[in-house]
């Protein structure tokens, strides 16, 4: 199936702030942080927001962020710890509103690519969770969702046939060969959005549990060419847009392999869609 | 200026804490820490509970029971709380060489700029942080990451009385904008009130003043508050010097005291001199001779402690009186030779205090101010009387170890033992 024209690739990093990338050289030598992401919004089209995982996003904060962000921008805002990794039951209902409050500017200014759903390693496919998932999900009605399993119990087509009816983008992931951890998936189960995240394959650093270490990753071409056939191939066609971030943060390599694979696409013909 | 990444983390209510800790049965309930059995008992901690109910640090307990009826009240161990803190430094100094902490008030600066290659984002460090202390100590730090120790602190008060904020690189201005003045730590209350008289509530508002306008409120520190105000900060993380330990609310105060511990430190001409200040204030008013030379010696006690630890000692005494008719008298002595030792000080300021109380009104405040000298400026002494104050001071060095391992209350003096009241 041919590609339509409206379609649109996303490609950035997980976060944006590394002091490590001045460094690498992709930041300027004398980058402040302050400054990193207007110089990040020249070279990329979206990015993933790390910092409202670890803190419910306020919207002024947001507002001021949205005010330099290009038109065109995209985020990806990760969903808030308090729903995904430390759920209380009495309150999660309310944390959920208060993210909803949080989030409210990227919304209204169009540059919400979609909430991130990132679930802990622990979560497994237990009845408890299957039911919370479904709750949180409904909760989070409509708002763009991406969820990201980490347990292996969800690699299974029923999933992502209940992402499908609910229009749920599965977050397909590239992540070392182990066998504990979500296999890497090519599947669409959303119309409007497919998302990857490459996290790297660095399967001795995974196991350190050190982040340094286990981000700590080089995608090779030959790698990153692989990619691009499946979103040219099998993705591409079946949803409106597709998110596609690196979180090997680690020596900057993140930029400089989102920036290979923009490269890599734009050779295969699909410069067009890819919005930087 | 280098970029900066500092992390604060703040247990409120730390003494509470521990106390709710230690006990189970007390979580949830409304708690104050406070020395009871007198008319000018304060709190000196109260849990969340009691604050929401109108329980303040610092307020009579007795308008504390009145606020909140079934409040709990527990004595404070204040050794238990330090021995806490030093175990957490502990912890919190594996993360960072440069780290901050108070005595004993459950909180923590950590500057951890360009660690991020070896220890990832300072976000992460500091979340990582809060789950090791929640982990190894049970409680609860609030935290917050900011590019300021200003910045920071002001997070982390917005943050109570459990959570984070993080104020992202830039974004300090704006955040601070819209929030009231009484946030910002180095504003005392007086100085919130000059800005108030203006109808200044707001650090936008405030920021309308220049510093020529600033330093007519606030003469030299209009330049800290002008920065201050725009979110600017360069103050750096560090461990607290030697004066700023001896000046630090630390005290050897036995528990059936209200010694409120208002030790301060200054610098003086010589750089090698500085005063040190120690008060304390009766539980009643009293113009009983024993109790007063109680007083006495547990001031010298707290005194004579932090004269060790930073190796000083005391060359003159001031005593300041003051009594229930608001009236205070001042008096010095001459120049002594160098003491240290506990007894050796209450020596020196029992001839003092003979001299300065000459009224037989009620005191209701006793300060002692010390003129001391770094001890090994001291030329060795060749009379009985300074070989008699080393072994005293031997004495009470090794009274400061037992206390240092076992708590303030397993040692003390006969003299701080005497019952109120008897001669």
């Amino acid at each position: 199936m041919k590609a339509s024209s409206r379609r649109r690739i996303f490609i950035g990093t997980c976060g944006y702030s590394y002091g490590e990338w001045v460094d690498a050289g992709f930041y300027p030598q004398g980058t402040h942080s302050s400054n990193m992401l207007d110089v990040y919004t020249e070279k990329f089209g979206a990015t993933e927001l790390n910092y409202t995982w670890y803190q419910m996003p306020r919207a002024p904060s947001l507002e001021r962020m949205c005010a330099k962000l290009p038109s065109h921008f995209k985020v990806a805002a990760k969903l808030t710890r308090t729903m995904t990794h430390e759920v209380r039951q009495e309150n999660w209902k309310e944390q959920v509103q208060l993210f909803r409050q949080g989030i409210a500017p990227l919304v209204e200014d169009g540059k919400l690519l979609c909430i991130l759903i990132q679930l802990p390693p622990y979560f497994d496919r237990s009845v408890a969770h299957r039911n919370y998932l479904a709750a949180l999900m409904d909760e989070l009605s409509g708002l763009p969702l991406a969820v990201e399993f980490r347990h292996k119990s969800w690699a299974v087509d029923r999933v992502f046939h209940e992402l499908e009816k609910r229009n749920v983008a599965l977050v397909n992931v590239d992540v070392p060969n182990l066998e504990t951890l979500f296999p890497p998936t090519e599947v669409v189960t959303c119309r409007d959005l497919f998302y990857i995240r490459l996290h790297g394959r660095n399967a001795k650093g995974w196991r350190t549990g050190n982040m340094q270490q286990q981000f700590n990753y080089d995608y090779s071409d030959q790698e990153l060419e692989s990619w691009a056939q499946s979103i040219q191939h099998t993705m591409l066609a079946k949803a409106e847009s597709g998110g596609i971030f690196f979180n090997n943060h680690v020596r900057g390599q993140a930029p400089k392999n989102a920036a290979a694979l923009i490269r890599i696409l734009s050779q295969n013909g699909l410069g067009r869609f890819l919005r930087i | 200026m280098q970029e900066r990444t500092v992390i604060h983390l703040d247990i409120a209510d730390f003494a509470a804490a521990i106390e709710a800790g230690r006990e189970p049965s007390l979580a949830g309930r409304p708690l104050a820490i406070a020395l009871s059995g007198s008319s000018r008992a304060r709190v000196y901690d109260m849990s969340e509970e009691a604050y929401c109910q109108g329980v303040r640090k610092g307020m009579p307990l007795g308008q504390a029971r009145h606020r909140c009826r079934d409040i709990k009240i527990l004595p404070p161990r204040f050794h238990a709380y330090e021995q806490v803190m030093k175990a957490m430094f502990k912890t919190i100094c594996a993360a960072s060489p440069r780290v901050e902490s108070g005595v004993r008030d459950g909180h923590f600066y950590l500057d951890v700029s360009g660690m991020s290659r070896l220890a990832g984002p300072g976000v992460d460090m500091a979340f990582r942080l809060k789950k090791q202390i929640e982990k190894e100590f049970d409680l609860s730090p609030v935290w917050s990451v900011a590019s300021s120790k200003l910045v920071a602190k002001v997070a982390a008060r917005m943050a109570k009385p459990c959570g984070e904020y993080i104020v992202p690189p830039g974004d300090e201005s704006a955040f601070l904008a819209p929030l009231p003045l009484y946030l910002l730590p180095m504003l005392n209350r007086n100085q919130v009130r000059k800005l108030n008289r203006f109808n200044l509530t707001q650090v936008c508002q405030a920021r309308e003043l220049t510093r020529e306008q600033l330093s007519l409120l606030f003469s030299d520190q209009a330049d800290r508050f002008y920065n201050a105000l725009r979110g600017t900060d360069f103050e750096p993380v560090e461990k607290p010097d030697l004066l700023q330990l001896l000046s630090s609310s630390s005290s050897r105060v036995q528990p059936n005291s209200l010694s409120r511990a208002t030790s301060q430190i200054q610098a003086g001409s010589h750089n090698r001199s500085f005063f040190l200040e120690q008060g304390h204030v009766f539980a009643e008013d009293t113009n009983d001779k024993s109790c007063l030379e109680k007083g006495l010696y547990q001031v010298c006690e707290t005194l004579g402690a932090k004269l060790r630890q930073g190796q000083y000692a005391a060359v003159t005494l001031n005593i300041k009186l003051t009594y229930s008719d608001g009236k205070m008298v001042q008096t010095a002595s001459a120049k002594f030779d160098p003491v240290s030792s506990d007894l050796g000080l209450f020596r020196q300021g029992q001839v003092v205090l003979k001299k300065a109380w000459q009224r037989r009104v009620r005191i209701q405040h006793l300060q002692v101010r010390a003129r001391s000298v770094r001890a090994a400026c001291l030329q060795a002494g060749l009379f009985d009387s300074q070989k008699a104050e080393s072994r005293l001071v031997m004495v009470s060095r090794a009274v400061d170890r037992i206390r240092e391992k076992f708590g303030a209350c397993c040692v003390g003096s006969g003299l701080s033992l005497v019952p109120d009241g008897s001669s």
